[in-house]
């Protein structure tokens, strides 16, 4: 036999609670109290109570006013208010404020009252269910996003001993000269790229923001040096010009992942002649700057520039990306509350430009 | 010079080791696979001047060595070295005093 779902009446005429009782106990277990302060008592002792009808007249007090109360300690119960027909102008106020689901008008009809309550019922569960739902998913979420960084992390180990490995064996007189180190290097270069972006990945998601003034020339040095690491860049020539005339407030994490990203793209998809250029500049913007970063590369197709951003997407088979890359600059670009947008021709140019805003510490409260 | 290295990973004990010996040609190099080894050595007042160590080791962290070593040898020098290197352990360094740095792997001497 399962278990009756919990209701309760509020009326301050006892004959009124005998004949409820009478006619719902059976289906329900039913609660009864006949004025606020018994209400309150009944609603503490059962919080699983599901659906709450009060008379609107409870003998000086008000049904609006019950619910008002309890909506703090019990917005969970679906509330119902019973009133007499010349109430009903003084209902439409009180349902908003207390939050009610139906009134019905007195006296009471059996058949409408047991309709009404099994429909709050029904509301009850429905929304209890989404609740937990949400919750699992919440957490089935933030269980992902801990396994992913924590297999990535503990991926870079052994990497890292393999990279270190392949320095010894390129320096080593004895394996200097065989040509499958630098390719065996390069893989490995790739994966490295990989994880690492995986782990930025979380890390964009998950981490405070910490709010300072950049310094943008550092940060681009920063990322041209670690780049030289991977990639060869005597061929081309990378300049930069800082051009901002006020400092710039915002999180020097998410800049550095969108730097070292668009500036590795830059010199990745370069074509295969000479002069190969990359151009970076920062500009005062509308209470922020403007990020540009230029290359005269192999450009992106106006049919592949929409989903460039999307997860995976590769736009060309040259060389090496792993396509996720700049879904993770669209992601911090996000955090930032910026705006990226790429401009480019086929085989000519790429130019992303990133409107980055500054973020006052006063406003940090709203995150996104 | 004295160097001493230590990490739970054979593979790492052995590229630092050919790293320092080619950086350093006449430096006396020993190497630990387990901490608490080295802690053992350290107690018979034998030190050498640097130590380089992984930061994420099993029974004792690059950090807890550093604190341990330090109660008995404060002058011996510390390089940490790790996977992946966070701000936080940046800022954590410091504050640790000039005689510890730390470095993303892997090891660069230059």
């Amino acid at each position: 036999m399962s278990i009756k779902d919990k209701i309760l009446y509020i009326d301050d005429e006892e004959p009124n609670l005998t004949s409820f009782k009478a006619a719902f106990r059976r289906k329900y277990d039913v609660l009864l109290a006949k004025d606020i302060a018994g209400g309150i008592e009944q609603v503490d002792a059962n919080p699983d109570v599901k659906v709450i009808i009060s008379d609107q007249n409870l003998d000086g007090e008000s049904g609006v006013e019950f619910f008002v109360r309890i909506m703090n300690d019990h917005p969970e119960p679906i509330r119902i208010i019973l009133t007499g027909f010349t109430d009903q102008d003084a209902m439409t106020d009180a349902i908003n404020k207390a939050n009610v689901y139906r009134f019905l008008i007195k006296p009471w009809n059996e058949i409408d009252l047991n309709k009404t309550i099994d429909s709050g019922i029904e509301l009850y569960n429905t929304k209890r269910s989404f609740e937990q739902k949400t919750e699992e998913l919440e957490t089935a979420y933030n269980e992902l996003n801990r396994f992913v960084y924590s297999a990535s992390h503990d991926m870079r180990a052994p990497l890292v001993s393999v990279m270190g490995l392949i320095n010894l064996a390129k320096d080593d007189e004895s394996t200097a000269n065989n040509t499958y180190i630098p390719l065996i290097e390069r893989s490995i270069l790739k994966l490295d790229t990989f994880v690492r972006n995986i782990v930025d990945y979380y890390q964009n998601k998950e981490k405070e923001k910490k709010i300072d003034v950049i310094n943008f020339e550092e940060l681009i040095e920063e990322a041209i040096s670690s780049l030289e690491f991977y990639q060869d860049l005597s061929q081309i020539d990378i300049t930069y010009s800082v051009n901002t005339t006020k400092p710039v407030h915002s999180d020097k994490f998410r800049i550095q992942v969108i730097l070292n990203n668009l500036i590795s793209n830059a010199i990745k998809y370069q074509r295969e002649d000479d002069g190969k250029e990359i151009t970076i500049s920062i500009d005062d913007a509308d209470n922020g700057c403007l990020l540009k970063i230029r290359d005269n590369g192999i450009g992106i197709a106006k049919e592949d520039q929409e989903s460039l951003f999307e997860m995976f997407y590769r736009a060309t088979t040259q060389n090496t990306g792993s396509g996720i890359g700049l879904y993770i600059v669209k992601e911090a670009v996000k955090k930032l509350n910026g705006s990226i947008e790429v401009e480019s021709e086929f085989n000519e140019y790429t130019e992303f430009a990133v409107f980055i805003p500054n973020i006052n510490t006063s406003n940090e409260g709203l995150d996104s | 010079m004295k160097v001493w290295i230590v990490d739970d990973n054979e593979i790492d004990v052995m590229i630092n080791e050919k790293l320092v010996s080619r950086a350093y040609p006449s430096a006396e190099i020993k190497c630990f696979d387990d901490p608490r080894k080295l802690l053992e050595d350290a107690a018979t007042g034998n030190l050498p001047d640097l130590i380089i160590s992984d930061l994420n080791m099993p029974i004792h962290s690059g950090y807890e060595l550093v604190a341990m070593v330090r109660e008995h040898a404060p002058e011996v020098e510390f390089l940490l070295l790790s996977a992946s290197v966070q701000d936080e352990e940046i800022e954590r360094v410091k504050s640790l005093g000039d005689k510890v740095s730390i470095q993303e792997k892997p090891l660069n001497l230059d």
